[in-house]
């Protein structure tokens, strides 16, 4: 798919559209099947980076990064649940949580990257 | 339908209380009652350096009575507030435990998805951060077979961070 719907306009007149666009709006291209392998590749270099440099912070550090609090709707909403196992607790999650939050199940696409390296 | 989200709740006891040391208190928390226990989720790939985010702390405890009474005393020193029931379910070592009642939100799985036994997980363990987590390759089984939509954002990174931190620790 084209993301020829997306332009993005520069303070000097420029402007970006397709993959570039898609880019700078900060969208995953692991989630783009029309990107070009080139530019993945590019792109999971760009994390591995990240990663290289997040290594390199001290725990304390990625702690302090890595955790902070985002409300998610009916999940948040008790002070605690319990599950008599996994599989029920994720039955409960896709039968009231807000599809957005992800908990559901994985659409054709998503089961596709989930069995990948299997 | 969802509840409204009250004042309390996401204001005060989340806004005001929660600090990013977590990890840290909780490990603290549970080595002085000696809970045997592993980080796991993207909490321990977090602490194993994966550059993300996340807002609670998942934990895998081993299922035994005992060890569920050293995880209420714990989370009691942590300020949770655990009522009778609650300590019940820990203790019997229901499968899956989410706790919203004290200065983080906290996941205890007894069960997760894709592992096969609790000591064969510990065999692999991480400790190199001085926390004890999960094998990062077991923490991205448990995330393929839990089979959840988010997960196929979060697996692709996951494999790319595991590819850097094995590379550099060989």
């Amino acid at each position: 798919m084209k993301n020829e719907a997306e332009v993005i306009h520069h303070a000097d007149g420029r402007a970006e559209s397709g993959e570039a666009a898609a880019d700078l709006l900060g969208r995953s291209p692991l989630d783009n099947e029309a990107l070009a392998p080139a530019a993945r590749r590019d792109w999971l270099e760009d994390f591995k980076s990240q990663c290289e440099r997040n290594l390199a912070r001290g725990v304390e550090e990625r702690m302090r990064y890595g955790f902070c609090y985002v409300y998610k709707p009916v999940l948040d909403d008790a002070d605690w649940r319990s599950f008599a196992s996994t599989s029920e607790y994720r039955r409960w999650c896709r039968d009231n949580l807000p599809v957005y939050l992800g908990y559901g199940a994985p659409d054709q696409l998503q089961a596709r990257i989930l069995d990948e390296g299997q | 339908m969802a509840r409204p989200i009250s004042f309390k709740r996401e204001f005060l006891m989340r806004g005001s209380s929660f600090h990013p040391t977590q990890a840290q208190e909780l490990a603290a928390a549970f080595a002085a009652r000696r809970v045997d226990y592993m980080f796991i989720g993207k909490s321990g790939a977090i602490l194993l350096g994966y550059p993300s985010t996340t807002q609670d702390v998942d934990v895998y405890p081993r299922k035994d009575e005992e060890n569920g009474r050293r995880i209420v005393a714990a989370l009691k020193d942590l300020g949770f507030t655990v009522d009778a029931q609650l300590a019940q379910e820990i203790i019997r070592g229901k499968d899956f435990v989410q706790i919203k009642s004290g200065p983080f939100d906290i996941d205890l799985v007894f069960a997760p998805d894709g592992i096969e036994s609790y000591d064969a997980a510990k065999s692999r363990m991480d400790t190199t951060t001085g926390f004890p987590v999960l094998n990062i390759r077991d923490i991205i089984a448990s995330k393929r077979a839990a089979r959840r939509a988010k997960d196929a954002v979060e697996l692709p990174l996951l494999e790319a961070f595991r590819e850097v931190y094995e590379k550099r620790r060989s």
